[in-house]
Protein backbone atom coordinates (compact mmCIF):
# COMPACT_ATOMS: atom_id res chain seq x y z
CA UNK A 1 0.00 0.00 0.00
CA UNK A 2 1.31 3.81 -1.10
CA UNK A 3 1.49 6.13 1.82
CA UNK A 4 0.89 9.29 2.56
CA UNK A 5 2.87 12.24 0.97
CA UNK A 6 4.05 14.05 4.04
CA UNK A 7 3.29 10.68 6.77
CA UNK A 8 5.11 12.78 9.49
CA UNK A 9 2.41 15.01 9.60
CA UNK A 10 0.28 12.75 11.58
CA UNK A 11 0.78 11.15 15.07
CA UNK A 12 -0.71 8.10 16.06
CA UNK A 13 -2.67 8.36 19.56
CA UNK A 14 -0.21 5.53 20.65
CA UNK A 15 2.80 7.79 20.02
CA UNK A 16 1.52 10.43 21.72
CA UNK A 17 0.20 8.66 24.54
CA UNK A 18 3.94 7.55 25.27
CA UNK A 19 5.17 11.24 24.52
CA UNK A 20 3.33 13.58 26.60
CA UNK A 21 5.97 14.72 28.83
CA UNK A 22 8.28 15.49 25.65
CA UNK A 23 10.29 18.70 25.47
CA UNK A 24 9.46 20.67 22.53
CA UNK A 25 5.91 19.48 21.61
CA UNK A 26 2.85 21.35 22.11
CA UNK A 27 -0.20 19.74 22.01
CA UNK A 28 -3.40 21.83 21.68
CA UNK A 29 -6.92 21.02 21.78
CA UNK A 30 -9.08 23.02 19.02
CA UNK A 31 -12.65 22.33 19.24
CA UNK A 32 -16.22 23.45 18.32
CA UNK A 33 -17.29 22.80 21.50
CA UNK A 34 -15.84 25.86 24.10
CA UNK A 35 -16.03 23.82 27.03
CA UNK A 36 -15.12 20.56 26.28
CA UNK A 37 -11.38 20.92 26.66
CA UNK A 38 -12.42 22.11 30.44
CA UNK A 39 -14.25 18.66 30.56
CA UNK A 40 -11.23 16.71 30.17
CA UNK A 41 -8.66 16.62 27.88
CA UNK A 42 -5.51 15.25 26.54
CA UNK A 43 -2.64 15.49 29.82
CA UNK A 44 -0.61 18.46 29.16
CA UNK A 45 -2.54 19.73 26.31
CA UNK A 46 -3.67 23.43 26.08
CA UNK A 47 -7.17 25.30 24.75
CA UNK A 48 -6.81 27.08 21.29
CA UNK A 49 -10.35 28.03 20.58
CA UNK A 50 -11.13 28.81 16.96
CA UNK A 51 -13.65 31.29 17.90
CA UNK A 52 -12.54 33.29 21.25
CA UNK A 53 -8.75 32.75 20.35
CA UNK A 54 -8.49 32.81 16.59
CA UNK A 55 -10.79 35.18 15.39
CA UNK A 56 -10.13 39.05 15.50
CA UNK A 57 -12.72 40.45 18.04
CA UNK A 58 -14.35 43.19 15.62
CA UNK A 59 -13.96 42.66 11.91
CA UNK A 60 -14.12 39.45 10.25
CA UNK A 61 -10.90 37.87 9.81
CA UNK A 62 -8.22 35.75 11.80
CA UNK A 63 -6.03 37.54 14.70
CA UNK A 64 -3.01 39.76 13.72
CA UNK A 65 0.62 38.42 13.14
CA UNK A 66 1.37 40.32 16.48
CA UNK A 67 -1.66 38.89 18.73
CA UNK A 68 -0.37 35.41 16.88
CA UNK A 69 3.02 35.78 18.16
CA UNK A 70 1.49 36.83 21.50
CA UNK A 71 -0.87 33.46 22.00
CA UNK A 72 2.29 31.60 21.46
CA UNK A 73 4.90 33.52 23.68
CA UNK A 74 2.16 32.50 25.94
CA UNK A 75 1.36 28.95 25.41
CA UNK A 76 5.19 28.49 25.77
CA UNK A 77 5.23 27.63 21.99
CA UNK A 78 8.83 28.25 20.65
CA UNK A 79 9.54 29.15 16.90
CA UNK A 80 11.10 25.54 17.03
CA UNK A 81 8.30 23.64 18.89
CA UNK A 82 6.50 20.82 17.12
CA UNK A 83 2.67 21.36 17.80
CA UNK A 84 0.31 19.12 18.00
CA UNK A 85 -3.42 19.47 17.27
CA UNK A 86 -6.35 17.49 17.77
CA UNK A 87 -10.05 17.86 18.70
CA UNK A 88 -13.56 17.13 18.67
CA UNK A 89 -15.72 16.69 15.15
CA UNK A 90 -12.83 14.80 13.35
CA UNK A 91 -10.78 17.23 13.68
CA UNK A 92 -12.38 19.93 12.13
CA UNK A 93 -11.07 22.58 14.19
CA UNK A 94 -7.48 21.22 14.74
CA UNK A 95 -7.09 21.39 10.94
CA UNK A 96 -8.56 25.24 11.06
CA UNK A 97 -5.88 25.51 13.63
CA UNK A 98 -3.09 24.10 11.80
CA UNK A 99 -3.96 25.82 8.78
CA UNK A 100 -4.00 29.48 10.55
CA UNK A 101 -0.40 28.26 12.12
CA UNK A 102 0.75 27.44 8.98
CA UNK A 103 -0.25 30.60 7.44
CA UNK A 104 1.62 32.21 9.92
CA UNK A 105 4.87 30.20 9.46
CA UNK A 106 4.93 27.74 12.00
CA UNK A 107 6.93 24.84 10.96
CA UNK A 108 6.56 22.04 12.77
CA UNK A 109 2.67 20.98 13.00
CA UNK A 110 1.09 17.97 13.51
CA UNK A 111 -2.54 16.38 13.53
CA UNK A 112 -3.61 13.61 16.01
CA UNK A 113 -5.04 11.15 13.84
CA UNK A 114 -8.31 10.08 15.00
CA UNK A 115 -8.57 13.51 17.30
CA UNK A 116 -9.99 13.59 20.64
CA UNK A 117 -12.81 10.68 19.97
CA UNK A 118 -10.24 8.30 19.26
CA UNK A 119 -8.57 8.87 22.14
CA UNK A 120 -11.54 9.02 24.10
CA UNK A 121 -12.64 5.46 22.51
CA UNK A 122 -9.23 4.13 23.73
CA UNK A 123 -9.52 4.97 27.54
CA UNK A 124 -6.80 7.08 27.11
CA UNK A 125 -5.47 9.36 30.11
CA UNK A 126 -8.27 12.59 30.52
CA UNK A 127 -6.57 15.36 32.87
CA UNK A 128 -8.25 18.36 34.53
CA UNK A 129 -5.12 19.80 35.24
CA UNK A 130 -4.86 23.16 33.67
CA UNK A 131 -1.28 23.44 32.34
CA UNK A 132 0.49 27.01 31.71
CA UNK A 133 4.19 26.87 30.69
CA UNK A 134 7.17 29.49 30.18
CA UNK A 135 6.55 32.13 28.18
CA UNK A 136 8.38 32.37 25.37
CA UNK A 137 9.23 35.29 22.65
CA UNK A 138 7.24 33.95 19.79
CA UNK A 139 8.34 35.42 16.42
CA UNK A 140 5.81 34.85 13.21
CA UNK A 141 6.25 35.42 9.23
CA UNK A 142 4.35 37.34 7.53
CA UNK A 143 0.63 35.46 6.45
CA UNK A 144 1.26 33.15 3.13
CA UNK A 145 -0.72 33.90 0.80
CA UNK A 146 -0.49 30.79 -1.16
CA UNK A 147 -2.71 29.31 1.45
CA UNK A 148 -5.56 31.12 1.68
CA UNK A 149 -8.12 32.31 -0.70
CA UNK A 150 -10.42 36.00 -0.65
CA UNK A 151 -13.31 36.39 -2.54
CA UNK A 152 -12.42 38.62 -5.38
CA UNK A 153 -9.48 35.92 -6.12
CA UNK A 154 -12.55 32.73 -6.02
CA UNK A 155 -14.41 35.11 -8.57
CA UNK A 156 -11.14 35.20 -10.73
CA UNK A 157 -10.79 31.16 -10.20
CA UNK A 158 -14.30 30.87 -11.44
CA UNK A 159 -13.92 33.21 -14.26
CA UNK A 160 -10.92 31.41 -15.76
CA UNK A 161 -12.51 27.87 -15.13
CA UNK A 162 -10.24 27.15 -12.46
CA UNK A 163 -10.79 24.01 -10.14
CA UNK A 164 -12.90 23.98 -7.24
CA UNK A 165 -14.24 21.74 -4.23
CA UNK A 166 -17.09 22.12 -1.93
CA UNK A 167 -16.46 20.07 0.66
CA UNK A 168 -20.39 20.24 2.65
CA UNK A 169 -23.09 18.07 2.14
CA UNK A 170 -24.59 17.46 -1.00
CA UNK A 171 -28.22 19.57 -0.19
CA UNK A 172 -26.20 22.32 0.96
CA UNK A 173 -23.85 22.13 -2.31
CA UNK A 174 -27.34 21.54 -4.59
CA UNK A 175 -28.91 24.84 -2.91
CA UNK A 176 -31.87 22.64 -1.15
CA UNK A 177 -30.12 23.57 2.09
CA UNK A 178 -28.23 26.24 3.47
CA UNK A 179 -26.57 24.18 6.46
CA UNK A 180 -25.79 20.71 7.35
CA UNK A 181 -28.43 18.31 6.88
CA UNK A 182 -30.39 18.33 10.40
CA UNK A 183 -29.11 22.47 11.25
CA UNK A 184 -31.64 24.73 11.19
CA UNK A 185 -31.81 26.58 7.84
CA UNK A 186 -30.33 29.89 8.38
CA UNK A 187 -27.05 31.42 7.85
CA UNK A 188 -27.24 32.75 4.07
CA UNK A 189 -29.11 34.28 1.47
CA UNK A 190 -28.70 32.53 -0.88
CA UNK A 191 -28.19 28.38 -1.34
CA UNK A 192 -26.17 26.35 -4.35
CA UNK A 193 -22.46 26.30 -5.08
CA UNK A 194 -20.19 28.34 -6.71
CA UNK A 195 -20.17 27.45 -10.11
CA UNK A 196 -17.67 24.79 -11.20
CA UNK A 197 -17.10 23.31 -8.18
CA UNK A 198 -16.88 20.02 -7.25
CA UNK A 199 -18.70 18.50 -4.73
CA UNK A 200 -16.55 15.90 -2.43
CA UNK A 201 -18.00 16.21 1.38
CA UNK A 202 -15.30 16.28 3.51
CA UNK A 203 -16.54 13.09 5.64
CA UNK A 204 -15.32 10.81 2.81
CA UNK A 205 -12.02 11.31 3.83
CA UNK A 206 -12.38 10.04 7.05
CA UNK A 207 -12.97 6.63 8.36
CA UNK A 208 -16.51 6.91 10.18
CA UNK A 209 -15.54 4.70 13.37
CA UNK A 210 -12.69 5.70 14.76
CA UNK A 211 -12.41 9.34 12.65
CA UNK A 212 -8.86 7.97 10.98
CA UNK A 213 -7.88 9.68 7.83
CA UNK A 214 -8.24 7.48 5.16
CA UNK A 215 -5.37 5.46 3.44
CA UNK A 216 -3.52 7.21 0.57
CA UNK A 217 -4.91 4.93 -2.05
CA UNK A 218 -8.67 5.53 -0.79
CA UNK A 219 -8.09 9.23 -0.81
CA UNK A 220 -6.01 9.16 -4.22
CA UNK A 221 -9.46 6.84 -5.80
CA UNK A 222 -11.99 9.81 -4.49
CA UNK A 223 -9.48 12.79 -5.25
CA UNK A 224 -7.77 12.13 -8.22
CA UNK A 225 -9.12 8.98 -9.90
CA UNK A 226 -13.23 9.95 -9.27
CA UNK A 227 -13.11 13.58 -9.02
CA UNK A 228 -9.59 13.91 -11.54
CA UNK A 229 -8.14 16.10 -9.50
CA UNK A 230 -4.21 16.35 -10.15
CA UNK A 231 -1.25 17.32 -7.21
CA UNK A 232 -0.45 20.52 -9.70
CA UNK A 233 -4.03 21.59 -9.64
CA UNK A 234 -4.45 25.11 -8.36
CA UNK A 235 -7.11 24.26 -6.23
CA UNK A 236 -9.46 26.35 -3.92
CA UNK A 237 -11.41 24.35 -1.13
CA UNK A 238 -14.63 25.99 0.54
CA UNK A 239 -16.75 24.93 2.91
CA UNK A 240 -19.32 27.31 5.13
CA UNK A 241 -16.92 29.23 7.64
CA UNK A 242 -14.04 27.33 6.54
CA UNK A 243 -13.49 24.86 9.23
CA UNK A 244 -14.47 21.81 7.00
CA UNK A 245 -12.56 23.15 4.07
CA UNK A 246 -9.28 23.04 6.02
CA UNK A 247 -9.58 19.75 6.46
CA UNK A 248 -9.74 19.24 3.16
CA UNK A 249 -6.90 21.47 2.57
CA UNK A 250 -5.04 19.40 4.88
CA UNK A 251 -5.87 16.10 3.02
CA UNK A 252 -4.91 17.23 -0.05
CA UNK A 253 -1.67 18.81 0.78
CA UNK A 254 -0.23 16.78 3.27
CA UNK A 255 -1.66 13.51 2.56
CA UNK A 256 -1.63 13.11 -0.95
CA UNK A 257 0.71 16.22 -1.82
CA UNK A 258 -1.26 18.66 -3.73
CA UNK A 259 1.05 21.67 -4.16
CA UNK A 260 -1.40 24.41 -4.60
CA UNK A 261 -4.58 24.63 -2.57
CA UNK A 262 -5.92 27.35 -0.85
CA UNK A 263 -8.55 27.61 1.92
CA UNK A 264 -11.70 29.90 1.17
CA UNK A 265 -12.15 30.88 4.86
CA UNK A 266 -14.90 33.29 3.81
CA UNK A 267 -16.85 30.05 2.32
CA UNK A 268 -20.60 30.39 1.85
CA UNK A 269 -21.59 32.79 4.42
CA UNK A 270 -19.19 35.14 2.67
CA UNK A 271 -20.15 33.85 -1.10
CA UNK A 272 -24.10 33.19 -0.34
CA UNK A 273 -24.12 36.74 1.13
CA UNK A 274 -22.10 38.69 -1.59
CA UNK A 275 -24.44 40.74 -3.65
CA UNK A 276 -24.09 39.60 -7.54
CA UNK A 277 -21.85 36.56 -6.45
CA UNK A 278 -22.68 34.11 -9.44
CA UNK A 279 -24.13 30.85 -7.87
CA UNK A 280 -25.20 27.85 -9.27
CA UNK A 281 -27.85 25.15 -8.36
CA UNK A 282 -28.19 21.63 -9.09
CA UNK B 1 -19.35 33.04 41.56
CA UNK B 2 -16.50 33.24 40.61
CA UNK B 3 -15.38 32.11 36.86
CA UNK B 4 -14.32 28.62 38.71
CA UNK B 5 -17.71 28.20 40.53
CA UNK B 6 -19.63 28.78 37.09
CA UNK B 7 -17.63 26.74 34.97
CA UNK B 8 -18.31 24.00 37.82
CA UNK B 9 -21.94 24.36 37.72
CA UNK B 10 -22.30 24.89 34.05
CA UNK B 11 -20.39 21.54 33.75
CA UNK B 12 -22.33 19.68 36.38
CA UNK B 13 -25.56 21.10 34.19
CA UNK B 14 -24.08 19.57 31.33
CA UNK B 15 -23.46 16.11 32.63
CA UNK B 16 -26.40 15.80 35.06
CA UNK B 17 -28.99 18.23 33.18
CA UNK B 18 -32.11 18.93 34.95
CA UNK B 19 -35.69 18.72 33.35
CA UNK B 20 -34.46 16.84 29.88
CA UNK B 21 -37.08 15.19 28.73
CA UNK B 22 -39.94 15.23 26.51
CA UNK B 23 -42.97 16.90 27.32
CA UNK B 24 -45.63 15.95 24.69
CA UNK B 25 -48.72 17.27 26.49
CA UNK B 26 -47.19 20.84 27.27
CA UNK B 27 -48.95 23.89 26.77
CA UNK B 28 -46.81 24.95 23.83
CA UNK B 29 -43.71 23.55 22.33
CA UNK B 30 -40.66 25.20 20.09
CA UNK B 31 -37.89 24.16 18.07
CA UNK B 32 -34.61 26.53 18.01
CA UNK B 33 -31.26 25.77 16.87
CA UNK B 34 -28.17 27.42 15.65
CA UNK B 35 -26.73 27.06 12.02
CA UNK B 36 -23.01 27.97 13.57
CA UNK B 37 -22.20 25.04 15.72
CA UNK B 38 -25.52 22.64 14.99
CA UNK B 39 -26.91 23.11 18.76
CA UNK B 40 -30.84 22.04 18.77
CA UNK B 41 -33.29 22.70 21.52
CA UNK B 42 -36.56 22.20 22.13
CA UNK B 43 -38.48 23.74 24.97
CA UNK B 44 -41.58 22.24 26.61
CA UNK B 45 -43.47 25.18 29.03
CA UNK B 46 -46.88 23.36 31.07
CA UNK B 47 -48.38 26.46 32.07
CA UNK B 48 -51.44 26.31 34.63
CA UNK B 49 -53.27 29.97 35.82
CA UNK B 50 -50.74 31.61 33.29
CA UNK B 51 -47.85 30.36 35.48
CA UNK B 52 -44.92 28.04 34.61
CA UNK B 53 -45.77 24.60 35.72
CA UNK B 54 -42.93 22.60 33.98
CA UNK B 55 -40.11 23.67 31.90
CA UNK B 56 -39.17 20.93 30.17
CA UNK B 57 -36.27 20.06 27.54
CA UNK B 58 -34.73 18.02 24.83
CA UNK B 59 -31.46 18.68 22.48
CA UNK B 60 -28.04 18.27 21.37
CA UNK B 61 -25.33 20.05 20.56
CA UNK B 62 -22.11 22.03 22.78
CA UNK B 63 -21.76 21.87 26.52
CA UNK B 64 -22.76 25.87 27.11
CA UNK B 65 -26.18 25.79 24.67
CA UNK B 66 -27.24 22.16 26.82
CA UNK B 67 -26.28 23.36 29.82
CA UNK B 68 -27.81 27.07 29.86
CA UNK B 69 -31.07 25.43 29.00
CA UNK B 70 -30.91 23.07 31.79
CA UNK B 71 -30.19 26.13 34.29
CA UNK B 72 -32.76 28.07 33.00
CA UNK B 73 -35.87 25.10 33.31
CA UNK B 74 -34.84 25.74 36.88
CA UNK B 75 -35.74 29.11 37.22
CA UNK B 76 -38.88 29.00 34.96
CA UNK B 77 -41.11 27.52 37.58
CA UNK B 78 -43.70 29.58 38.81
CA UNK B 79 -42.88 32.70 36.64
CA UNK B 80 -45.64 34.06 34.50
CA UNK B 81 -45.65 33.60 31.34
CA UNK B 82 -45.78 36.98 30.57
CA UNK B 83 -42.46 37.31 32.45
CA UNK B 84 -40.78 34.38 30.45
CA UNK B 85 -42.35 36.45 27.02
CA UNK B 86 -39.63 39.43 28.12
CA UNK B 87 -37.29 37.52 29.10
CA UNK B 88 -33.97 38.92 27.47
CA UNK B 89 -30.18 38.23 27.93
CA UNK B 90 -29.10 39.44 31.04
CA UNK B 91 -31.37 36.31 32.52
CA UNK B 92 -28.37 34.42 31.12
CA UNK B 93 -25.97 36.13 32.02
CA UNK B 94 -27.18 36.22 36.08
CA UNK B 95 -26.64 32.17 35.42
CA UNK B 96 -23.76 32.18 33.43
CA UNK B 97 -21.87 35.21 34.34
CA UNK B 98 -20.83 37.35 31.45
CA UNK B 99 -17.80 36.23 30.33
CA UNK B 100 -19.55 32.45 29.51
CA UNK B 101 -22.05 34.48 27.52
CA UNK B 102 -19.65 36.65 25.65
CA UNK B 103 -17.77 33.41 24.55
CA UNK B 104 -20.43 31.95 23.04
CA UNK B 105 -23.36 34.23 22.84
CA UNK B 106 -25.65 32.32 20.46
CA UNK B 107 -24.81 28.86 22.11
CA UNK B 108 -25.85 30.51 25.52
CA UNK B 109 -28.99 32.41 24.20
CA UNK B 110 -30.28 29.45 22.50
CA UNK B 111 -32.40 27.95 25.33
CA UNK B 112 -33.56 31.00 26.26
CA UNK B 113 -34.69 32.32 23.04
CA UNK B 114 -36.65 28.67 22.41
CA UNK B 115 -38.18 28.93 26.31
CA UNK B 116 -39.11 32.93 25.59
CA UNK B 117 -40.27 31.79 22.21
CA UNK B 118 -42.48 29.06 23.33
CA UNK B 119 -44.29 31.54 26.33
CA UNK B 120 -45.11 34.01 23.22
CA UNK B 121 -46.43 31.21 21.05
CA UNK B 122 -48.74 30.31 24.18
CA UNK B 123 -49.69 33.51 24.53
CA UNK B 124 -50.42 33.82 21.05
CA UNK B 125 -52.49 31.07 20.97
CA UNK B 126 -54.40 32.71 23.83
CA UNK B 127 -55.11 35.64 22.06
CA UNK B 128 -56.16 33.86 19.40
CA UNK B 129 -58.68 31.70 21.37
CA UNK B 130 -59.82 34.99 23.16
CA UNK B 131 -60.79 36.60 20.27
CA UNK B 132 -62.33 33.44 18.44
CA UNK B 133 -64.50 32.95 21.77
CA UNK B 134 -62.78 29.43 22.17
CA UNK B 135 -61.22 28.32 25.67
Amino acid sequence: MSSYANPGVLVETDWLANHLADPGLCIVESNEDYLLYDTGHIPGAVKIDWFTTLQDPIRRDFISKSTFEQLCSRLGIENGTTVIFYGDRNNWFACYAFWLFQYYGHERLKILNGGRMKWLKENRPISMEFPSYPSTTYLARDPDPSIRAFRDQVLAHVQKGGPLVDVRSPGEFSGELLHMPNYPQEGAMRGGHIPGARNIPWSQAVNENDGTFKSAEELRQIYQITHGFKPQDELIAYCRIGERSSHTWFVLTYLLGFSNVRNYDGSWTEWGNLVGSPIEKS
Amino acid sequence: MDRSEILELVLDHYHNPRNKEETPEASAIWHGGLPGCGDLITAYLTVADNHVQRATFTGDGCTISQAAASMLTEQLIGQSVESVAEMNQSTIVELLGEEMVQTRPRCATLGLDAFRAAAQEFLRQQRLNSTSGGA
